[in-house]
């Protein structure tokens, strides 16, 4: 093994660490905004948000299943609202578990129907006292990300 | 009005009629090349499938599509899109006028006559590279400079009234 092969190596774990750090802070996000009614969800939702006050979004989740990615109007939505978050300074992630993302956010829903929650959105809350580190954590990747080029970067929930 | 300010002023209007008349050129050559595409929903494919090719965007909306909610969203997308991906976007004041345009070459094509009996969707309309590339319009190119002057005026998306004939 040669010493680029080693050095290779060490950044896997890094890697790895580093994106489970992310699962985790989106995990914990989700609930966080949950909990304090500031999360969007639906693709419509999403855009109409987007449309009236996008200076009030912090946060983008994008989801789809490997079936959803023969939905051309999804792609579509998808494209646009990429560009639309680039172009707007907001966090974009994608999520590649709409099942596991449905855990999270759908459980809220008192016996409803689980809805559209391809496109997610975390706005600002009112209060003042808004910290929150799993937030600063994700810009923190996000920021990262985008240094090399990942504009739109996946994040895998923790199990 | 002093001298300088109605020079100032006929000059912005004579360059507004220009850029006009720039614009129906290039939407005349585009329709008969067959380098344009019409409607939201088929805009937005092409803007998701082959971005690199589109060299202009149009948006039209006249005061009752102002209410269209889901009308606007696709405009706020279109326009964030175009210009991440640096397409030159542009919006019409008078969507009567783009219609007359576009169907009106309609008319003249006994075989595509079937395309009037729907109305088409002229709230997106796209212009693309054609594959030959003696594109060299110097209309399409007026309205490229215009665009980027707009831009350096902080002017995303700026406004063209079509000639009325």
């Amino acid at each position: 093994m040669t010493l680029e092969e080693v050095r290779g190596q060490d950044t896997v774990p890094e890697s790895t660490a580093r994106m489970q750090g992310a699962g985790k802070a989106l995990h914990e996000l989700l609930l966080s905004a949950q909990r304090q009614g500031c999360l969007t969800a639906g693709v419509y939702e999403s855009a109409k948000v987007l449309n009236v006050d996008p200076d009030n979004v912090t946060f983008c989740v994008l989801a789809a299943d490997e079936e959803d990615e023969g939905d051309i109007a999804l792609q579509i939505h998808f494209t646009l609202i990429q560009a639309f978050c680039c172009e707007n300074d907001i966090d974009i992630v994608r999520v590649g578990d709409v099942q596991r993302l449905a855990a999270i956010v759908g459980a809220d829903d008192e016996g409803g129907a689980p809805g559209d929650l391809h496109c997610i959105l975390i706005s600002n809350p009112n209060e003042d006292t808004w910290k929150d580190p799993a937030l600063e954590k994700l810009s923190l990747f996000c920021e990262e990300s985008r240094s090399f080029n990942d504009w739109v970067p996946s994040i895998t929930l923790p199990e | 009005m002093t001298l300088e300010e109605f020079s100032a002023a006929e000059q912005k209007i004579e360059r507004m009629d220009t850029v006009g008349d720039a614009l129906e050129e290039v939407l005349s050559k585009a329709r008969s090349q067959r380098t344009i595409t019409v409607g939201v929903y088929e805009a937005a494919k092409l803007l998701n499938v082959d971005p690199d090719n589109v060299v202009l965007c149009l948006l039209a909306a006249d005061e009752d599509d102002d209410r269209d909610v889901a009308l606007q969203i696709h405009f706020t997308l279109i326009r964030a899109f175009c210009c991440e991906n640096d397409i030159n976007i542009l919006r019409v004041s008078n969507p009567g006028r783009l219609a007359e345009l576009l169907l009106l070459e309609n008319d003249k094509s006994p075989a595509e006559s079937g395309g009037l009996a729907q109305t088409p969707d002229l709230h997106c309309v796209l212009v693309t590279n054609p594959h030959s590339s003696q594109w060299k319009d110097p209309a399409l190119s007026q309205l490229i400079c215009f665009c980027r002057e707009s831009r350096y005026m902080d002017q995303w998306v700026p406004v063209i009234n079509l000639p009325e004939r």
